[in-house]
């Protein structure tokens, strides 16, 4: 079981700017996620952390050691479009994985396929897209691996199969392993994950524990006698990310101690201030969001 | 982690398999049908048809069917001894005609025999004499760079969607390239082998197959078979940095290398730019294995092709097999670059 | 198991808060008895799909208020000795939040304090009649 540190890595292809700058810290044993827009540079960051891209800069390394191709009997990867044999059966792709690995179990492989109502006798060009990702995933959990990295490994999938992909990865958190996931569906970031970083333009705009973030991030809003209303000394406050102004609304994105600056905004003469608890979603939106044009961004922090 | 290679290989000598055995069925059928009407029996028909000629039936003592056809007016003398399975033996004599040299021919199972005198010529085929193993290889060789071309693109195959599978597997990038090289190279000499049997039977269907050794035979079995090897390893090679369009490098090569040939062997015209082109594609006719692919007997004065004799030979094996080893690194060291 | 529990993973209170007050909830209310055991940690995870780590972070804090006991091997309970007082500090703790949020918000839609003062009071008339 190991721990993946990724630093400053940068890939660009030609002229275009995938990943840039990127520092990670995937602790072992953690369910880690990673959002952002498409586009932001979540697969490719995958394919660095896999040698199946090369960094332009920047190092990707396991327990302090660039990645060893011995290092794939522990790593599973369900990667975001179908790379099954189109010709082949999926009994065929179970027992191709049979030879490849030490530690695979078809009789396991057989399990989630039935789960998920696949029949191993037909060819992958027969299955749908949700199918295709549906075997990829149980081919990859059919492995004892301890570090699983699953790019969007619901995509295609109906809400009953979801659900199970979801508790196959509960299952593995439960038993140590480490999993690095992409998802779109921030729902289900928020409830497997303890650990998330969200990807915009290739670069890293907030990370943190799940919890701490929606602890500490909240947004507290305050309605001013006039539009001119000054905020003195609030933009300079650490623990504000994110000033919104929208005529006499103001609103603060905290990063901590929302009942301070509640307190400090009330001093100032705001009122019918409210403290309004963020989700998941909301962090992510207000993340990626450039901000409006009355806005002003003081910093984006990082917890 | 060579099964999905291995299943390629399997489905491809299936299908050879099935070409095969409908090629010995079409066989069975000829040679039920051509029994009694082969060419020999045309040959004495169009005889025959000759108000001139005389034909005598005779058996020899050991049963022998013989037919006689003596034209007194042209002076041509035919007998033809007709030994059912295990072939004819015709000897033609006839008036001189100028060519005085003797001569033996062997084409296949076939050996003709020229002999002169001053006045006539005596001509004797056998049509089942020995053959020379060489023949057999040489076929197979030609079946065999088909499968070569076929099997031709293994990495571009992999890297056409399939990467995220093939370079996540727990060895490293250069012994998975060699492991698919090596299986693709079984399965190219498996075909090779399945062709010589079934050359054989095929014979056997019409008549007793003889195997002829000669002093070249095992050299040339040698090239018969490196070539396809090294022709593999020069499609892998331009095709390992391809995700697409690896099929019409696989389709184009052949043309493509004979064209290369040709132009290498033959001179347009005296202008010294068409000697430029000539020793332009002379020069890439070099690593072109097909150049090395000649049969016996094939002879060209500017080089293009080699003659079979046994020093030639040698040279030939030890070239395809650098040429074989070369494009084969060269594969594996694009194969080590590739990405996602 | 009697109790039923139920998170909101798109609120914006952290699951482990969650699972903490509605397990405080159910002991103070008496749906969680003295002694009685707690799923585990990968069983509840699971009915609730949600992260292990989560349900083993509400766990600690239970422990560390003395709510719960784990023993390694047997499991987690509900303290027998601790449970008159983490009854009524989990209530207290419940009830506290609730009344703060009231207030915060009453007073930030203009209401004066003894307007606020007012309307508990007839709050506490409607739901303690006997007191009146």
């Amino acid at each position: 079981m190991s721990t993946v540190s990724i630093e400053r890595l940068r890939k660009v292809y030609g002229p275009f700017v995938a990943v840039d700058d990127l520092t990670l810290t995937i602790p072992s044993g953690t369910v880690f996620g990673l959002i952002g827009p498409n586009g932001a540079g979540k697969t490719t960051t995958f394919k660095c952390m896999l040698d199946l891209a090369r960094p332009t800069a920047g190092t990707v390394r396991y327990d302090g050691v660039p990645l060893q191709p011995q290092a794939f009997e522990t790593i599973a990867y369900v990667p975001e479009r179908s790379v099954l044999y189109d010709w082949m059966t999926v009994a065929e792709h179970i027992e191709m994985q049979r030879r490849t690995y030490k530690a695979f179990s078809p009789a396991r492989a057989l399990e989630l396929l039935e789960e998920f109502q696949i029949d191993p006798k037909k060819r992958a060009r027969s299955l749908s897209k949700g199918m295709r990702t549906a075997t990829m995933v149980a081919l990859a959990f059919a492995r004892e691996a301890s570090l699983l990295i699953l790019d969007e490994p619901t995509s295609g999938l109906d809400p009953i199969n979801q659900r199970s992909v979801l508790n196959l990865m509960i299952n593995e958190a439960a038993r140590g392993t480490t999993i690095v996931f992409s998802s779109h569906q921030i729902g289900q970031v928020e409830r497997a994950a303890e650990r998330i970083a969200i990807i915009d333009r290739g670069r890293i705009v907030l990370e943190g524990e799940v919890d701490d973030l929606k602890a500490g991030r909240k947004i507290i809003e305050g309605i001013f006698p006039d539009e001119s209303w000054s905020l003195d000394g609030l933009d300079s406050d650490r623990r504000v990310a994110r000033i919104d102004r929208n005529g006499r609304i103001v609103r603060l994105l905290s990063t901590d101690a929302a009942g301070d600056l509640a307190a400090r905004m009330e001093s100032l003469g705001a009122v019918a201030v409210r403290i309004v608890d963020l989700n998941l979603e909301d962090i992510f939106l207000y993340a990626v969001s450039p901000a409006n044009e009355t806005a002003v961004v003081v910093e984006e922090t990082r917890s | 982690m060579t099964y999905v290679e291995w299943l390629r290989i399997r489905n491809l000598l299936r299908i050879t398999a099935i070409v095969f055995a409908a090629l010995i069925l079409l066989a069975i059928v000829l040679r039920l049908a051509f029994v009694h009407n082969g060419p020999y029996e045309a040959m004495v028909s169009h005889a025959m048809s000759d108000p001139n000629t005389k034909v005598t039936h005779t058996t020899l003592p050991d049963g022998t069917p013989r037919t006689i056809l003596d034209n007194p007016v042209d002076k041509t003398h035919i007998i033809i001894d007709d030994h059912g399975y295990a072939g004819k033996r015709i000897v033609i004599t006839e008036p001189a005609h100028g060519h005085d040299t003797n001569d033996r021919e062997q084409v296949g199972s076939v050996h003709v025999d020229e002999t002169h005198s001053s006045r006539s010529v005596t001509t004797t085929i056998d049509t089942n004499g020995t053959t020379d193993f060489s023949t057999y290889a040489g076929i197979a060789c030609f079946i065999s760079l088909i499968l070569a071309t076929i099997l031709g693109a293994p990495f571009a195959r992999e890297a056409d969607g399939h990467l995220e599978i093939t370079l996540t597997k727990p060895v490293s990038r250069e012994r998975f390239a060699l492991a698919i090289l090596g299986v693709d190279a079984l399965g190219i000499v498996a075909g090779w082998a399945l062709t010589i049997i079934v050359a054989i039977i095929i014979e056997s269907i019409f008549e007793i197959p003889r195997f002829g050794w000669g002093p070249n035979t095992a050299l040339f079995l040698a090239s018969a078979l490196l070539l396809p090897l090294a022709w593999y390893a020069l499609l892998v090679a331009l095709t390992s940095s391809m995700k697409r369009g690896y099929g019409a490098v696989q389709g184009l090569a052949w043309p493509v290398a004979l064209v290369i040939t040709a132009l290498a062997s033959i001179r347009l015209s005296d202008t010294p730019l068409a000697q430029a082109i000539h020793n332009l594609f002379w020069v890439i006719s070099r690593i072109d294995p097909l150049t090395y692919g000649s049969f016996k007997g094939s002879v060209s004065a500017n080089g293009g092709t080699v003659m079979t004799h046994s020093s030639d030979l040698a040279a030939r094996i030890v070239i395809l097999t650098v040429l074989m080893i070369v494009y084969g690194a060269l594969a594996v060291m694009q194969w080590r670059r590739v990405e996602a | 198991m009697p109790i039923v529990l139920t998170v909101d993973p798109r609120s914006g209170v952290p699951i482990y808060i969650q699972l903490i007050e509605q397990i405080k909830r159910s002991v103070a209310i008496g749906i969680l008895a003295a002694g009685e055991q707690l799923p585990t940690v990968k069983q509840l995870a699971l009915d609730l799909t949600i992260n292990p780590n989560t349900v083993a972070k509400a766990y600690r804090d239970l422990e560390r208020d003395g709510v719960i006991e784990t023993s390694p091997g047997r499991g987690s309970f509900v303290r027998a000795n601790g449970v008159a007082d983490s009854t009524k500090a989990a209530a207290s703790d419940v009830a506290r939040d609730s009344i703060e949020s009231a207030v915060r918000e009453a007073k930030s839609l203009g209401l004066a304090r003894e307007d606020i003062r007012a309307l508990t009071e007839a709050a506490l008339d409607r739901w303690f009649p006997e007191e009146r």
